[in-house]
């Protein structure tokens, strides 16, 4: 038979638990400088670990007084710091701790545990922070501590008379208490049936309350325990955050005080802010759906109600909240970027900045490829919001918003593409080029001449190639300039052709005359550029068929430049073949 | 994951060892009450110690050790924490009573332990009521006398050894009190509620009521103690977070329990005193204006969201504990369909609390028996059935705090219910008044006590009484072994 006392405090004994004392101070002071996973804090657990189990090998448990500012160990002082802000005593003392104990069994994650929560617990404001409160929730099973309910006496009722009951234990001990003659009766018929039944059971059922203990007794069935379970089960599984976004709503649809309002309305922003601060974007979007609805139920029978809702909507919903998420937006650290489509989606036009920011960083072609769906939702409502999103940092992008363009033809957006010109993008320009050509419209067409001054020849050409319909005078005029440049011969044939397609393609009688101008220069001298020049007009008059490109070519073909005379005859031979207009453009 | 040598997980093996220790707690419960009743050579008796012997040396093979410790009032094995189940709870509680009676921290089982070491400590242990001066030491001196080997014991930490339990839970009890008026009076000016400090308090209260759990039932006998609304609240307080540990929830949750209960009624601070203490019935208007209360605590707790601690639910139990299990009651909900488990807690005993409360608008107040048996038949459409039957259990058929009428004609106060479900029935009683109707402050006595020449029960209650009729006041009978 063996019998545990508490331990004598023996000098090796004092200087183990010195030791390890000194290196639980060191490991705090490590934990709360470095992350738990540093070596520093790695080895001190170890070290910790080692000491504290061989000590509790040998002695069982260590158990350690807490003074204001000392350890003691029996009733001697192994340990003191009278430095309030960093004595390790001193905080557990200030929360009323008065013993701490360490036992045998006790593991390294128990000790990790326990190194994690004062770190925690010290890191926190002093009003905020109790480390006994912290400990008892972690619930060590070994690691104990000593916290008397007196110190809550310290907390509560300061500056207050306490409440005190009061017994008067003479009324419990000196009078009688007589029953009333029903009381009585009753008691003794009870008594009289007590002794004549033959067994408890027959009494059982007679007395008050058997139903009930029938109903009790079932309750001890499988069932009933299961469903108790399922109870807490489903209790447990309820999402904080969720029950609390729901009583909000309740909150909000209860609220008939009007001068209420703008105290729901700072909960429900403080909330917003919350689940905002965190990127719960699910949340968000239920709240702000939620309301919508809520406005919308209201707007008949609550009409000032419902102009709140939609005003506290509107706030949660202001751009500058989008200012906000852009600036702290890690879209590597999204977890529910499905959340946050749906989120944004509620912002329309307002979102197409970050929607822009998803499609050109989201890791995931998945999630570039739903961003660009809501982009082009917004595009098909409101182009005008997209304009600013072509931008030659977001070359993709921008491709695809002018690809939209394209699609949908609203002419009145034609001058977002204006931008483009100044880009060096080639992939922009060109998207941008086919848009404006397949707009076709004067404004367009304009914009398109800005391309002709591009330093790309492709660029050049791609815009030439797509000015259709050049029935604006100043657009001809411009490429009629072009021509009469005098840097106009050192461009390409390929260029060169591209100008006078576009002369071919107006078919109108000024670039008929501008051509006719050309083609009737005539110089003495060998001048190879002017037949160069000569040619092309010829070649671009052979593609009207306006009756004055005719009469041009047939002057031409009177020519003694024998080059030009031959390419105008050919070309009156090959227009010659194309069959009567209704215009009347007929080859003579 | 680890395996050991022979093959089985680490988790395994604990869940195996969690597994044996139950097993065994229920073998000491039969054994530790065997030894009271039987002689040392009844079968019964050696057949009890038999099996535990079996199960411990099972443990000692593949542990090499086999000790039952109690901390913080819950028992471990093995520095294993044993979680309890509804089916086993009593059993626990009583071995930790076991342990509480003779001040026992630990007893450890070591290889070589025989049938007779087992035999001889268990009937001492089971003697530890007789032993009412220093229990431990005189048990581990007679033990040692009889020669008890391979078995170690410890004594019990102070941790788990205050001088009065009841005294401290009573300083609780009205601290508590004090707390919610700072509370009260705190939003009144605009200050924080000091959440740090409540969830300490809850803290003490959990751990008072695993201790001593029927104690603290007897001060939710206090009524109308200082304010009603403090009262109710500290009272509704208790008994949820008491039925919530029965029905199985964590520490941790049941302090965000006792904290949601705490201030269920918080908005009744916006309730006018003369509508709340209104003698007779109320109007239209004041009933409008008393309904209002669950929204307008819950608007204010939701306020105070900031502040670390605040449990989501206490805000919900503040709303929804007037919102009956069929979903009628107040306030009716814009989308929700269902009440939060916690709610339905608060419910059962707000509404028990309430009715057994003398108030100026009710013409009659119930006994808690009366209450129970009403509550029991409005199970359906108020409360939730399992809940509410859980409830009742833990009440007992005379809940703690009942006046009851005995066949010896003695009146005596329940003070604890009898964990043992075969005896329901029968409730430990303090004696209150001797037969002849004189009061006295009489012992405490157990009903399923056998007496031994008739082998018939020597108590046995004939009849539940109100105490308001005789002017007793139940809560003094408690305070009396607190202050």
């Amino acid at each position: 038979m063996a019998e545990t006392e508490s331990f004598g405090v023996d000098p090796v004994q004092k200087n183990k638990a010195r030791e390890i004392l000194l290196v639980l101070v060191n490991a705090v002071s490590a934990a709360k400088l470095f992350p738990p996973d540093h070596q520093t804090v790695v080895n001190f657990i170890s070290d910790l670990h080692e000491r504290l189990t061989g000590f509790l090998g040998e002695y069982w448990k260590l158990e350690l007084g807490i003074e204001e500012n000392a350890f003691t160990l029996g009733q001697e002082k192994i340990y003191e710091d009278l430095h309030p802000a960093k004595s390790l005593p001193f905080f557990f003392f200030k929360d009323g701790m008065q013993k701490l104990y360490f036992y045998k069994g006790m593991s390294r994650d128990e000790l990790r545990g326990f190194l994690e929560t004062v770190r925690a617990v010290s890191q926190l404001p002093p009003e905020e922070g109790d480390i006994v409160n912290a400990l008892w929730e972690r619930d060590f099973a070994n690691i104990r501590y000593l916290a008397p309910d007196d110190f809550l006496e310290t907390r509560i009722g300061v500056g207050r008379p306490a409440l005190r009951p009061t017994v008067d234990r003479n009324a419990l001990e000196r009078g009688r208490i007589e029953l009333t003659p029903e009381d009585n009766e009753e008691m003794e018929q009870a008594i009289t049936s007590l002794q004549k039944a033959d067994s408890e059971e027959t009494i059982r059922d007679e007395r008050p309350g058997a139903e009930m203990i029938s109903s009790i007794e079932a309750s001890a069935s499988d069932q009933g325990m299961e469903g108790i379970d399922t109870l807490l089960q489903s209790s447990r599984r309820a999402s904080p955050e969720d029950e609390y976004l729901n009583l909000v709503v309740e909150l909000i649809y209860l609220e008939d005080r009007a001068d209420q309002f703008p105290v729901v309305a700072d909960v429900l922003e403080q909330y917003y802010k919350e689940i905002m601060g965190r990127k719960d974007f699910v949340k968000a979007t239920s709240l702000l759906g939620t309301l919508r609805e809520l406005s919308n139920r209201f707007s008949k029978k609550d009409a000032a109600k419902s102009e709140w809702i939609g005003s506290v909507l509107s706030r949660l919903r202001n751009k500058n909240v989008l200012v906000d998420l852009k600036e702290t937006l890690d879209l590597d650290k999204v977890g529910d970027m499905e959340g946050l489509l749906s989120y944004l989606k509620l912002f329309g036009a307002s979102a197409a900045g970050l929607l822009a920011d998803i499609f050109e960083r989201a890791r995931s072609a998945q999630w570039r490829e739903k961003a660009l769906g809501l982009l082009t939702e917004i595009g098909r409502d409101n182009f005008e919001a997209l304009g600013d999103l072509i931008q030659e940092t977001r070359p993709s992008l921008s491709q695809h918003i002018i690809r939209l363009f394209r699609e949908d033809q609203d002419k009145s957006c034609v001058t977002i593409l204006a931008k483009v010109v100044s880009f060096r993008n080639p992939a922009i320009k060109l998207a941008a080029i086919r848009a404006l050509g397949e707009a076709s419209d004067a404004a367009s067409q304009k914009i398109l001449l800005g391309f002709l001054a591009d330093t790309d020849e492709d660029i050049r050409i791609a815009s030439l190639d797509n000015l259709h319909k050049v029935e604006d005078k100043s657009v001809l005029s411009h490429i009629c300039g072009l021509v009469l440049d005098k840097k106009f011969a050192r461009k390409s044939a390929r260029e060169k052709r591209a100008v006078f397609n576009v002369f071919s393609r107006s078919d109108s009688e000024e670039a008929c005359r501008f051509l006719a101008g050309i083609l009737g220069k005539v110089s003495f001298l060998p001048r190879p550029k002017r037949t160069e020049l000569s040619l092309y007009a010829v070649s671009a008059l052979a593609g009207m068929k306006h009756p004055s490109s005719l009469e041009a070519l047939r002057k031409g073909a009177k020519r003694h430049h024998l080059k030009i005379r031959r390419a105008c005859l050919e070309a009156l031979e090959e227009i010659s073949t194309i069959p009567v207009t209704p215009t009347g453009r007929i080859p003579q | 994951m680890t395996h050991s040598p022979e093959g089985r997980s680490r988790p395994e093996k604990a869940k195996e060892l969690h597994r044996l220790a139950v097993e065994m707690i229920t073998r000491l419960n039969v054994i530790l009450k065997g030894a009271r009743i039987y002689e040392p050579n009844n079968l019964l008796f050696l057949r009890q110690v038999n099996r535990l012997l079996t199960l411990l040396r099972k443990v000692l093979e593949e542990s090499g050790e086999a000790c039952f410790a109690v901390r913080g009032g819950t028992v471990f094995f093995n520095n294993i924490r044993l979680k309890y189940g509804f089916a086993n709870y009593h059993f626990f509680k009583f071995v930790l009573e076991e342990f509480r009676k003779n001040k026992l921290g630990a007893i450890r089982f070591e290889p070589g332990v025989t049938e007779e070491d087992v035999k001889a400590m268990m009937i001492l242990w089971a003697k530890g009521e007789a032993r009412e001066t220093d229990p431990f030491d005189s048990l581990a001196a007679e033990a040692r006398t009889r020669g008890v080997g391979h078995i170690s014991l410890e004594k019990m930490l102070p941790t788990d050894l205050t001088k009065s339990k009841e005294e401290s839970a009573a300083k609780v009890f009205f601290l508590g009190m004090t707390h919610l008026e700072e509370a009260f009076a705190s939003r009144e000016s605009e200050e924080k509620i000091q959440l740090g400090t409540t969830r300490r308090l809850m803290q003490s209260i959990f751990n008072h009521i695993s201790d001593h759990e029927s104690f603290i039932q007897g001060l939710t006998n206090i009524k109308n103690f200082h304010e009603y609304t403090l009262n109710h609240s500290m009272n509704v307080c208790l008994l949820s977070v008491a039925l919530g540990r029965r029905l199985g929830l964590d520490r941790n949750e049941l302090v965000d329990l006792g904290i949601s209960a705490f201030f269920h009624d918080f908005g009744k601070l916006d309730t006018p005193k003369e509508i709340l203490d209104k003698p007779g019935k109320l109007d239209d208007r004041e009933r409008e204006i008393i309904e209002k209360h669950p929204f307008q605590g819950a608007g204010k707790l939701v306020q105070f969201r900031e502040f670390k601690g605040l449990p989501v639910q206490a805000i919900q139990v503040a709303l929804e504990h007037h919102v009956k299990e069929d979903m009628t009651g107040y306030p009716r909900y814009f989308r929700k369909q269902s009440v939060n488990l916690f709610s339905k807690i608060v419910k059962i005993a707000d509404f028990f609390d309430a009715v057994t409360t003398p108030r100026v608008y009710r013409t009659k107040h119930f006994t808690r028996d009366e209450a129970l048996s009403m509550m029991a038949a409005q199970s359906v459409s108020e409360f939730h059935p399992l809940l509410l039957r859980e409830f009742i259990k833990m009440m007992g058929l005379y809940p703690v705090g009942s006046l009851v009428a005995m066949d010896s004609r003695e009146l005596g106060i329940v003070v604890e219910g009898n964990p043992d479900p075969a005896h329901f029935f029968r409730p430990r009683v303090k004696i209150i008044a001797d037969s002849t109707g004189n009061k006295r402050d009489g012992e405490i006595v157990d009903l399923s006590e056998i007496e031994p020449e008739t082998k018939g029960y020597m108590r046995t209650i004939v009849r539940v009484l109100d105490p308001d009729k005789y002017g007793i006041r139940v809560a003094d009978y408690f305070l009396a072994r607190a202050i």
